[in-house]
């Protein structure tokens, strides 16, 4: 009888995991083609998009670039200088220092000559760390310092947009790389519909062991580490060919807060972002998804394929296990935080799409792949799963993991190949088959862990990733 | 068929077609570097000679001669550079690459394109014959607007800012609202570069255009410093309905205007309900100088709003010694309000005065 029970329970489950299995990679699957739409419009009409006209354009809105940085004295100089070179017409650059405990700060002044200036706080968001000193640069132009006590990411950004003086706001890490014409593809979107796009968010791409001179990614290719190469592929499925297919669809709910261009109006109607919430750069998009909705106002939030922010991914278990926590706890807040949207025919397709799909299949697949291993162990141990049948399930499995990738992979090559070395294309194939080995299933725990603190409620784990800096033979010492 | 059988079937399915999308990246990979190593291979010996086409004072008609004899499997592979040499030359250069294209064929393929079915066949085309600058494809651009391609409207509106007919403004002003639009910027920019030829068109736009349309013949006005439009300006910083329409023209009068225009400057700095009208106008206030104007800009520094304290600070700095006075003697009362603003527009003015950069970009957008 208990046998039966166990026998009845194990294959509903099974057929519950397989239903699932297929059904969360086939989403993944759609996603690419609809990026794959994107894409192919995107790159035909690259030749005629003319950003040089843009450039030149004294009409173009002016945007302020904020640099959240706490303890980034490794790569804090050469992300400044990358920002300081973007071609754009109206720029300024906005570093927040967030109470770092290392040298951030003098490093800034050794290469920019800092010099502290009396400005007077516009006190339009609520902030929690005080503003110490405002510092500009004598020899960047278009270059401010905010200097305050530590109060995180999200405080240290709203001191920014509190701080900035253009009506378009770039949000980006300070230990990121931004390519030099990366503001012009992605403010495109606001030029193109002024009344009607609020956010536009760019491709994350990862930048470990690539050489950077004089603020600029110059030798592409891929990391000499396993575990920065496997993240690679995991950004471009899920980060360009993902975010591009929901943003074909109408349905972005995340913009990366390594990349994100917002209106300041809006930020200030928003009051900034949300310092008690660890994934506050979804949270600020599903805001702005309920500000926009319950005013009737039309609206966009788009994701634009080509410019690319590039950023060091952890590359040691412990830091990334940091990093998935903090992901998935930083999801599950922003879910249950915003839970009235979900299936909520009032968000459109934010509401009866996206929210649903990052409940069952972004929060909640950690759950169903480390049940579903564990079923599948229980089914053999007991006799109940035939092991051949068993071993050809899991290959399919994987196979059909192994060919989500490479379907990612095959995209890039076809429309951006930034990678043109054929070993990176090799190294990459190999990474696509090492990721069903051991890395998702670790992330899996770690996402678990994420979800469990964030249904316990524990106080939030920020972690420090450690920055090696960038690889910058041979540039220039010029700020 | 068991359920093993179509797993191994599902198995069999899946290698293959990882198979074929990994010989799908080799052979893309392949024919893409061939072909860039191709082009490169070609453009590389034709490279100095575009150069010397470009840079000589006399026509270099030796060069010439080898373009335009040149295979076409070569010409191909160097025309889109051929074309973009036009961006960047006038006088005889502009016209020996111009005949250059005519006897390659280039330009009558161009027309023959703009008529094509593809829609990035058709904004190529234009983008190509708007390198010209030719008056006479003026009527092509025009039509081109109303194109169902976006990028070929865009390309379109390029084009008829390159040409500079001043009959081309209403068709571009056209194009800012309705169901086939080209972005405000691209319209403005072109707009821009017909010059004050387009200010009278622009001047009644600015009357009974929709707000989009106010608003960008406001911006425009401004930037090509049109003084015959100063009235209309005028008007519309005092009494237009839209605030984004009254700031604009705000703005643009303290660009073009002349004395009379600092009285309209003057009531909507104090009276605008809104405040980025008054913030505007008080930026716009700092291009003139005169007592009145100081004064006030004197009351604007002590008001309670941040944004039009802190512009009113900034724009005294460019006020000479009359507005240093003002904000020096503000600075002396820290108990108010407005001693923040004036000490941080000294330390400003001062820092830029130092290293010789422009005051005026510091003020609040």
């Amino acid at each position: 009888m208990i046998r039966d029970s166990l026998v009845w329970l194990l294959t509903t489950f099974d057929w519950f995991v397989l239903i699932y299995f297929v059904a969360i990679n086939t989403s993944y699957l759609a996603l690419i083609v609809f990026a794959i739409f994107s894409f192919k419009d995107h790159l035909r009409r690259a030749p005629i998009a003319r950003l040089e006209d843009i450039y030149a354009n004294p009409l173009a809105p002016p945007v302020s670039v904020l640099m959240p940085a706490y303890n980034e004295e490794a790569g804090i100089v050469e992300s400044v200088r990358a920002m300081l070179a973007l071609r754009y017409p109206a720029l300024e650059v906005v570093v927040i220092d967030d109470g770092s405990s290392d040298g951030t700060l003098d490093r800034l002044d050794e290469v920019f000559d800092l010099v502290a200036v009396p400005r007077v706080q516009p006190g339009r968001i609520p902030l929690k760390g005080d503003v110490i000193t405002v510092f500009e640069s004598r020899l960047a132009d278009g270059l401010v310092v905010v200097q305050k006590r530590n109060g995180g990411r999200a405080d240290a950004l709203n001191v920014g947009i509190d701080f900035a003086r253009s009506e378009l706001i770039c949000m980006v890490d300070a230990d990121s790389i931004l390519d030099p014409d990366a503001l012009l593809h992605v403010v495109q979107p606001f030029l193109d519909d002024p009344e009607n796009v609020v956010g536009s968010g760019g491709v994350v791409r990862v930048v470990n062991d690539k050489t950077v001179k004089s603020g600029r990614v110059v030798d592409v290719h891929m990391p000499h580490k396993w575990l920065p190469r496997i993240q690679v592929v995991e950004y471009l499925r899920a980060f360009l060919l993902g975010r591009t297919g929901w943003s074909r669809i109408g349905t972005l709910m995340i913009v990366s807060g390594a990349f994100g261009l917002f209106r300041r109006d809006l930020l200030f109607e928003l009051g900034g972002l949300d310092t008690a919430t660890i994934g506050e750069d979804a949270e600020l998009v599903m805001r702005l998804h309920h500000l926009m909705r319950q005013q009737h106002r039309e609206y966009k939030i788009v994701f634009v394929s080509e410019p690319v922010s590039w950023t060091e991914v952890p590359d040691t278990n412990a830091v990334l296990a940091r990093q998935r926590r903090r992901w998935s706890r930083g999801l599950a807040e922003v879910l249950w935080k915003h839970r009235s949207v979900m299936l909520n025919p009032r968000y459109g397709r934010v509401g009866m799409l996206g929210a649903p799909y990052y409940l069952v299949f972004e929060l909640l697949a950690p759950i169903v792949e480390i049940f579903g291993v564990l079923a599948v162990v229980a089914g053999l141990w007991l006799g109940l799963v035939n092991i051949q049948f068993g071993i050809v399930f899991a290959l399919v499995a994987v196979g059909y993991a192994v060919l989500i990738s490479v379907t990612a992979l095959a995209v890039e090559e076809l429309s951006f190949h930034r990678y043109d070395d054929w070993a990176d294309l090799r190294i990459a194939l190999v990474a696509a088959v090492l990721e069903n080995f051991g890395y998702r299933q670790l992330t899996a725990v770690w996402r678990l862990q994420g979800l469990w603190a964030a249904l316990r409620g524990t106080a939030p784990e920020w972690g420090v990733m450690t920055r090696k800096g960038f690889n910058t033979a041979g540039a220039e010492a010029q700020p | 068929m068991s359920f093993a059988a179509h797993s191994v079937i599902a198995l069999y399915a899946v290698a293959i077609v990882v198979m074929l999308l990994v010989i799908l990246m080799a052979v893309a990979r392949s024919v893409r570097l061939r072909r860039r190593t191709r082009t490169e291979r070609i453009a590389a010996p034709l490279r100095p000679m575009l150069i010397r086409l470009m840079a000589a004072d006399e026509i270099d008609e030796d060069a010439l001669e080898t373009l335009v004899r040149l295979p076409d499997s070569e010409w191909h592979a160097i025309e889109p550079r051929v074309f973009a040499l036009l961006d960047k030359v006038r006088g005889r250069a502009a016209e020996a690459i111009d005949g250059l294209l005519r006897s390659r064929g280039a330009v009558a393929r161009s027309l023959d394109e703009t008529t094509s079915r593809g829609a990035v066949k058709r904004a190529n085309a234009i983008v190509r014959l708007a390198s010209l600058r030719r008056r006479e494809y003026a009527g092509i651009f025009e039509r081109m607007l109303q194109d169902a391609d976006k990028d070929v409207r865009r390309a379109a509106a390029v084009g008829l800012g390159k040409v500079g007919r001043p009959e081309s403004v209403a068709p571009l002003l056209g194009c800012v609202t309705g169901r086939r639009t080209v972005s405000p910027l691209v319209i403005g920019d072109a707009l821009a570069r017909i010059g004050p030829g387009a200010a009278e068109t622009l001047a009644v736009m600015l009357k009974s255009g929709t707000l989009l349309q106010r608003k960008l013949a406001a911006e425009v006005l401004g930037r090509v410093g049109a003084t015959s439009a100063e009235t209309a300006l005028a008007g519309a910083a005092r009494t237009d309905p839209a605030e984004k329409v009254r700031a604009t023209a705000v703005e643009a009068l303290g660009k073009v205007g002349t004395w009379d225009a600092v009285d309209t400057l003057l009531d909507v700095a104090v009276a605008d309900p809104a405040v980025p009208v008054r913030c505007a106008a008080i930026m716009a206030l700092a291009e003139h100088s005169g007592t009145g104007v100081v004064a006030t800009l004197e009351r604007a520094l002590g008001d309670n709003d941040y944004d039009i304290a802190h512009v009113a600070a900034y724009a005294l700095t460019q006020l000479g010694l009359a507005g240093r006075d003002v904000l020096e003697r503000a600075a002396a009362r820290p108990e108010l309000s407005a001693a923040g603003h004036a000490t941080e527009a000294l330390a400003a003015a001062d820092l830029d005065e130092q290293l010789g950069r422009r005051a005026t970009r510091r003020v609040l957008v």
